[in-house]
């Protein structure tokens, strides 16, 4: 009987973590510096990698020539690598609230009544990352983590390529095709939510600012719930175009690869662009760019539709971003700059209809600027800014301050590579990040105190929380404030 | 357990999904070794034919064969270019290899190889790429980039032209500075194994002879000699000259 209800309790933990949490925000477990990549093309990761994932202008170019550079050992093995992380989260203070908050213990509230977690096994990642034959390549990840829906292994980032390379009167044209199973997980600078910073969150508690965009994942669209396939260019080294579609898988697929769909489904095809300039001189690159896509979004579709009702009304969501990258990396310090800022538009006609939104247009921007310093591609510093904010919306925000989603703060992390110049003997390919990440909050979903109004509502006080975080049903921002610990191995 | 079973499954997971490597790579320690490159034994008594200039080796056939891919034929060239630039005119700190002496490419292949040619940027780049790199395939990439048509970096600084090329085509007998045009000629084309200086980026010209003067590369003579009488303003000068010389350039 033990045992059942041990089970029982692990499934409900996984239930509560996989559902709750990786829906909210959209988990992104991102990972690279592939020690497959490493054996395929002979160089070290401090190549291609900063401090992994953020790539230098070597590793930009590895992956949009396709991952198929080669100059290391020729196997006649796909090019699998593995990666294995822990995780310890802390948070200022422990979601306990009284019943009636959002913060009180399950089932009451949202999260379990923990503080405190530690995750040996976070995540677990099978890759196959290289070269397939001739220009085509790939990299593939396969993830068991708690929040791949108790699904056991689940289709994690993909990215597949055929680049080549043209020469246009005087023009060097590297052209390539690209089919990935992620917004922005094609694109090579780390700005794109899919591979900026944080690189990755903690599975508990809090993952950043509870509103983002549909590119930070606000849909829930995990690897796989949408597919996307498109072209690019990148000419005389300098200038990049490209040009995508995305479009929703089916649903028996996505409960057979993914762990289960969103509830948000996308409508037809989502176009995507992304341009950037990218000047080389020296020890300097600097890079200025813009993305973009615009979805028809059907809120709530998943659980509303039957499948293949047609003439449901959509949502339009539209996201426009700019974002700017400037690197020095010598052979001792690399510093890397980067900003990234996302304007959303939300035409919210289905929520509307639904009673999900009060106004039927929203907007949301969220800005991210933060700087990365790294010495001899072993210690790395890493602090950013992030603003989001945006229209105030009594449905969409119930929950929030003023029905506000703006939230604010800075992410702090340092981090030890003992493996970017090359590892041990008997594994030289293996690489490891161990770190910390401290997030602060000084605004979160609307305020910077009594950021939870369901607490006063619930007891019909309001008094009780002028006082900030001081009476267990009040919480300021900073009580969000979470400190991971992590161990990341890749081999 | 259950996180300790996943621990133990994904490590050996990946030490077996890592393939049996070709014999001779067995030790994966050997990689990190140098190679030297195979040297003609004069006193073979029957020898072997010498190999031809480049054989391809081809992909092995394609396994899936889900798509008309085209075969990979000549040497492979994107190895260099992702860091070298798509078409080998050079990428931020890294040298432009189009146009440059087969001969050199060559010999500075060979230097990474023997680690003789130990600038920091080597040793971090080129020294990882070079040791699975076969005689014959380093001879065809020579020969594919030098063929390449150079495009001048021009990131000079261009009030030091008339200084630098004063400098290049006379030196300064009173300082022991001398000519650069003796050996790397008129048009800073270089011949044989000696660089092609004209059109490299500035940066990389600046780096490279100040770095024989902090101690790095000395096996490659005359330079380590040559650049020790050069001060930091002529550096600059002859760096800024050299990046905007191209054919035409020169020929005025």
């Amino acid at each position: 009987m033990a045992g059942i209800n041990e089970f029982n309790k692990a499934l409900r933990a996984g239930a509560a973590f996989g559902l709750g949490l990786a829906g909210f925000v959209g988990v992104s477990e991102d990972a690279s510096a592939l020690p497959s990549f490493a054996r395929q093309t002979g160089q070290n990761c401090s190549t291609c990698h900063t401090a992994f994932p953020q790539l230098t202008p070597f590793g930009r170019r590895f992956k949009l020539g396709g991952y198929t550079a080669g100059g290391g050992i020729d196997t006649q093995f796909p090019p699998i690598s593995a990666m294995f992380m822990s995780e310890f989260t802390h948070i200022n203070r422990g979601l306990n609230g009284p019943p009636g908050s959002n913060y009180a213990p399950a089932p009451g509230g949202g999260y379990n009544s923990n503080n405190n977690w530690l995750d040996l096994s976070n995540q677990v990642s099978i890759f196959y990352g290289g070269k397939i034959w001739g220009n085509l390549g790939a990299f593939v990840q396969a993830t068991y983590a708690q929040d791949a829906g108790g699904n056991g292994f689940a289709w994690d980032n993909t990215d597949v390529r055929y680049a080549d390379t043209r020469q246009i009167g005087p023009f060097d044209v590297l052209w390539g095709l690209d089919a990935n199973n992620n917004i922005g997980v094609q694109d090579v600078w780390n700005n794109m939510p899919a591979w900026g910073f944080p690189f990755f969150t903690t599975t508990f508690g809090f993952q950043g600012p509870s509103a983002g965009t549909l590119l930070e994942g606000s849909q829930g669209w995990g690897p796989g719930q949408v597919v996307g396939a498109g072209g690019y260019v990148f000419i005389n080294d300098m200038v990049y175009l490209e040009l995508s579609g995305y479009g929703g898988t089916s649903h028996d697929f996505q409960w057979a690869i993914t762990g289960g769909p969103a509830s948000n489904l996308l409508s037809g095809v989502a176009p995507y662009y992304r341009v950037a300039v990218e000047k080389n001189w020296g020890e300097h690159s600097l890079e200025i760019g813009a993305y973009g896509i615009n979805a028809n979004v059907i809120t709530g579709g998943n659980a509303a539709l039957p499948a293949g009702t047609f003439g449901w009304p959509t949502d339009i969501i539209t996201d426009n971003a700019f974002d700017l990258q400037y690197q020095w990396i010598t052979d001792v310090h690399e510093v890397t700059l980067r900003a990234n800022y996302i304007l959303e538009r939300q035409q919210l006609t289905s929520s509307l209809l639904q009673g999900i939104s009060t106004n039927n247009v929203d907007y949301l921007r969220s800005l991210k600027i933060g700087a990365e310093y790294v010495y001899k591609n072993t210690y790395a510093f890493t602090a950013t800014y992030f603003n989001v904010n945006g229209t105030a919306d009594m449905t969409l925000y119930s929950a929030n301050s003023n029905f506000s989603p703006n939230s604010e703060g800075w992410i702090f992390d340092i981090a030890y590579l003992p493996f970017s110049r090359g590892g041990p003997s008997i594994w030289p390919w293996a690489n490891a990040k161990f770190g910390l990440t401290y997030t602060l909050y000084t605004r979160f979903n609307g305020a910077s105190s009594n950021v939870d109004p369901y607490a006063t509502s619930a007891i019909d006080n309001n008094v009780l929380c002028n006082g900030g975080s001081v009476t267990p049903y009040c919480r300021s921002a900073s009580d969000n404030n979470t400190l991971l610990a992590y161990a990341w191995f890749m081999f | 357990m259950k996180q300790i079973g996943l621990t133990v499954a994904s490590l050996a997971i990946s030490f077996l999904a890592a393939g049996p490597l070709h014999a001779q790579q067995l030790d994966p320690l050997a990689l990190l070794k140098v190679t030297p490159a195979s040297v003609p034994d004069h006193n073979c008594v029957i020898c072997r034919p010498a190999p031809p200039l480049y054989n391809p080796r081809p992909d092995s056939p394609y396994p899936l064969a889900l798509l008309p891919l085209p075969p990979a034929n000549g040497p492979p060239v994107k190895n260099c270019t992702f860091c070298h630039g798509v078409s080998a005119q050079g990428l931020g700190v890294v040298p432009r290899l189009a146009g440059q002496r087969a001969a050199y490419i060559e010999k500075e292949l060979g230097a990474f190889r023997n680690h003789s040619r130990d600038n920091p940027y080597s040793a971090l780049y080129m020294w990882n790429a070079v040791p699975n790199l076969p005689p014959e395939t380093a001879r065809a990439l020579a020969d594919y980039f030098s063929r390449e048509a150079p495009q001048a970096a021009a990131d000079g600084n261009r009030a030091l032209v008339d200084q630098g090329r004063a400098l290049y085509q006379a030196g300064e007998p009173q300082a022991n500075i001398v000519t650069c045009v003796v050996c790397h000629g008129p048009d800073a084309q270089g011949v044989g194994a000696i660089p092609r200086l004209a059109g490299l980026s500035y940066s990389y010209l600046k780096r490279r002879l100040e770095q024989w003067n902090q101690g790095y590369h000395q096996t490659a003579k005359p330079m380590p000699q040559v650049t020790r009488s050069l001060s930091a303003s002529e550096i600059d000068a002859l760096a800024s000259y050299l990046s905007f010389l191209d054919d035409r350039a020169a020929s005025r």
